[in-house]
């Protein structure tokens, strides 16, 4: 059987156990999208595998398409994101965008935009001083190139142009929606504040850096998180895996910061 | 697919159920099939009445959470182990590993899998608030977290020793770098790194 073997690189998303001792590896590619590829025998201990196709890794590999699926022969690690895997604040923001980057990336279509907005943001987890408007940095940079742009100029239903204020966002809509046009709908919509719209707007147009240099974003990025949570759910029609544990993992950061701050 | 004809009710039943275990397929369930037709009478007995004593016997420790045949299991109850010191594992089959070094004579906590975000599972799902009133109760010294060296088990261990770095309980975690007769060549650089770190002094 003659094997066509592509080469390219990826970010390793999640792995899953298969077998006496091979995994099957989900990644995301710049040049053919998703790939989810077995890695024949990368559990063994000597496996020349196993070290490399660890989830939240950026690998170069080989893969060879077969009739059924497609099997990993090389992987080589480029950037294992070593301060991320340390961090467990870290880790839990990396396996959400993670999560998140494949829920928008198909099989054998190339994905370079989306592809790069990961490494960018996973790269960036390592440095940057405000992890929270980073993760809002990424999903909203992630909606606007996957066609789910928050409309935030005029009403989304209406198409009215909104003078500055405060506008309710809807969730079916995909955008903030006019007084007239509020009135009329009333499920799946929550509030924005007229400084969180202009947040909103100021990341859709800029870059991180940029970005990174707001102040006190603090307040402003919990009222966002409900409307970008929320929007993202109706998106994807069902609650990401990681989000649980990522909640969780906040909730307690903040606490731990909140008493050494009272200590 | 209709059955052959002359393939008997019980043989199919008995291939069904073999092709339902973990690594067999259709084909070896149809040859364990065969060959248990013409095994004796009580080796054939003796296979069914050990499947179905296991399923009555064991039962899972209430202190440790390994599967065991009494609770408190045997490591548990005994007096000749070190209480003092406790080692964290993922699954059961991770202490007969531990025990089998004969290196090892604290106690065990088995945490019955680990935190996967991205699988959905969290640390309510494991044996862990368990584990964090048993310490108490014990009055443990250290505990030693031998999860796997995977990012499920660096998470899980990561979690737990945020809890007891809080309180102040010594931990520690198995060493991490190069397994014994591999290839310094194909190794990744977050195990050579590891390796780096955790060197030791030649005596």
């Amino acid at each position: 059987m003659s094997k066509n073997i592509q080469k390219t690189e990826g970010i390793v998303t999640k792995h899953i156990p298969i077998g006496e001792a091979d995994r099957i590896v989900t990644l995301i590619s710049p040049s053919i999208g998703k790939i989810r590829a077995v890695a024949r025998g990368s559990r063994k201990p000597k496996s020349k595998m196993g070290g490399h196709l660890i989830p939240i890794t950026r690998v170069k590999i080989s893969v060879a398409n077969t009739k059924t699926i497609d099997q990993i022969t090389e992987v080589e690690t480029i950037e294992s994101f070593r301060k991320i895997k340390e961090d467990l604040y870290l880790l839990s923001k990396a396996s959400y965008m993670t999560e998140l980057a494949e829920n928008f990336v198909q099989e054998h279509s190339e994905s370079k935009q989306i592809f790069n907005l990961l490494l960018q943001c996973i790269t960036l987890l390592q440095i940057a001083p405000d992890i929270e408007i980073l993760v809002k940095f990424f999903e909203i940079k992630l909606m606007s190139q996957t066609g789910f742009k928050p409309e935030m100029i005029i009403c989304s239903e209406c198409g009215t142009k909104l003078v500055p204020g405060s506008y309710k966002f809807s969730f079916e809509s995909g955008g903030l929606l006019c007084h007239q046009c509020a009135g009329k709908i009333h499920s799946f919509t929550e509030k924005l504040s007229t400084n969180s719209i202009k947040l909103i707007r100021f990341i859709q147009n800029e870059n991180f850096e940029k970005i990174a240099k707001l102040n006190s974003t603090k307040n402003l990025l919990e009222e966002i998180e409900r409307v970008i949570s929320g929007y993202m759910r109706s998106i994807l029609d069902k609650e990401l895996k990681t989000k649980p544990f990522l909640d969780l993992i906040a909730k307690q950061t903040k606490n731990s910061i909140t008493s050494k701050n009272t200590l | 697919m209709a059955n052959h004809q002359s393939t008997s009710k019980s043989i199919t039943n008995l291939i069904e159920q073999f092709s339902k275990l973990p690594g067999i397929g259709p084909k070896s369930a149809q040859r364990l099939t065969y060959y248990m037709v013409k095994a004796s009478k009580e080796q054939a007995f003796d296979l069914s009445h050990a499947i179905s004593e296991l399923k009555e016997k064991i039962l899972s420790c209430s202190e440790c959470f390994n599967i065991t045949e009494q609770s408190p299991c045997e490591i548990c109850s005994s007096s000749s182990r070190d209480t003092s010191i406790i080692c964290v594992v993922e699954q059961p089959i991770d202490v007969i590993h531990i025990e089998r070094t004969g290196v090892f004579n604290g106690l065990y906590h088995v945490l019955n899998g680990v935190i996967s975000p991205i699988n959905g599972i969290g640390p309510e799902n494991l044996k862990i608030t368990e584990f964090f009133q048993r310490i108490f109760s014990l009055q443990i010294k250290e505990v030693i977290l031998a999860t796997n060296p995977s990012m499920e088990g660096e998470v899980t261990s990561m979690y737990i020793n945020n809890f007891l770095s809080e309180k102040k309980i010594k931990t520690s975690v198995l060493a991490r770098g190069l397994p014994i007769g591999s290839d310094l060549e194909y190794t990744d650089d977050l195990t050579l790194v590891k390796a780096l770190e955790g060197r030791k002094l030649l005596d």
